[in-house]
């Protein structure tokens, strides 16, 4: 267990683990900030927030996820990048599950348009192995 | 001592949310000054602010997309009365697909309007399906025929589970094959 917790500790795990979620939120920012028409209708599909207010969150997050994986990947704030990416992710964990519960069937459209990973088992696991990644860049150096 | 040093780099608790909150607003500004450019823009790239409420019935409202059960679709089917559209993705369409049905995946055509503009119906009704009831493609995409002035379009919302089912014929690969 000391072993364990020496290594989750370790600097350069920490920095490894920041720089890959970095990488991670970078690639699906630049796959949806040339098309926020797309997302909003992949964030509809999630039928887990009120229409009216979609088009801002799809014209937003993007820019959010780009900021947040820069500052990753920079080491610049990476400390507050990480919890931030970390917030994100449960928000996605979450939406995902409940489209799941829902019986929702659609490509998730997490990497922009090309993206045609279903909501289903294998997108929840690639998210909680995402959120193990974040928490791990979000202790501190 | 070193990581006592490097640990005193860091920010704790409170400067980091604020360095979290200083992302979170420099992202809002920058996307909403991004979709302010696009919507100025000729042709205009941005999204519209508000998503607009579901259109009232009136007669200058375009024909909305109807559903289809199995058996007028395979009456429809076997008389070579419709074109059929498989909405998934192109993976999903080669692993199975209605034989005699061509591929727009709906992820891809708002972006290409002109593959849209180029689909031939004949003069028949187009039918869209895509896996089962709880896919939400087959009713994007026959939307978006809609939008894009099309008319006659149905939806068969069983998708290739039911149609499968009933043991009907599917192909595999990218060609659309022949109806038998």
């Amino acid at each position: 267990m000391n072993a364990l917790a020496r290594l989750v500790s370790s600097r350069a795990l920490i920095r490894v683990c920041r720089i890959a979620l970095g990488l991670v939120l970078l690639g699906a920012a630049l796959a949806k900030v040339g098309n926020p028409a797309a997302f909003a209708t992949q964030i509809h599909h999630f039928h887990a927030f009120p229409v009216a207010p979609e088009p801002l969150l799809a014209v937003t997050l993007p820019w959010i996820e780009l900021l947040t994986g820069l500052a990753l990947i920079t080491g610049l704030r990476a400390r507050a990048g990480a919890w931030l990416g970390l917030a994100m992710l449960v928000v996605f964990t979450l939406a995902v599950a409940q489209a799941m519960a829902r019986g929702l069937n659609f490509e998730c459209g997490c990497f922009g348009n090309s993206d045609a990973t279903r909501v289903g088992v294998k997108k929840l696991l690639e998210n909680i192995a995402l959120l193990a990644v974040a928490a791990t860049a979000a202790r501190r150096i | 001592m070193t990581a006592e040093l490097a640990r005193a780099r860091e920010p704790g608790a409170g400067g980091t949310l604020r360095g979290a909150l200083l992302i979170l607003a420099a992202g809002i500004v920058l996307g909403v000054a991004w979709n302010a450019l696009g919507l100025a823009s000729r042709p205009p790239y941005g999204l519209a602010w508000i998503a607009r409420p579901p259109a009232p019935a009136a007669p200058s409202v375009p024909e909305t997309p109807h559903p289809i059960e199995l058996a007028a679709f395979k009456q429809l089917y076997d008389a070579d009365g419709a074109l059929i559209v498989d909405a998934r993705a192109t993976p999903q369409y080669e692993d199975g697909h209605i034989a005699g049905a061509i591929s727009l995946p709906f992820n891809g055509a708002p972006a290409d309007p002109e593959r849209v503009r180029r689909l031939d119906s004949g003069g028949r009704p187009i039918v869209v399906y895509c896996l089962s009831p709880t896919c939400e493609l087959s009713k994007d995409l026959a939307r978006f025929l809609v939008e894009s002035g099309r008319r006659r379009v149905l939806v068969f919302e069983g998708g290739l589970r039911e149609w499968e089912a009933a043991g009907f014929s599917i192909v595999r690969g990218p060609a659309a094959g022949s109806r038998p």
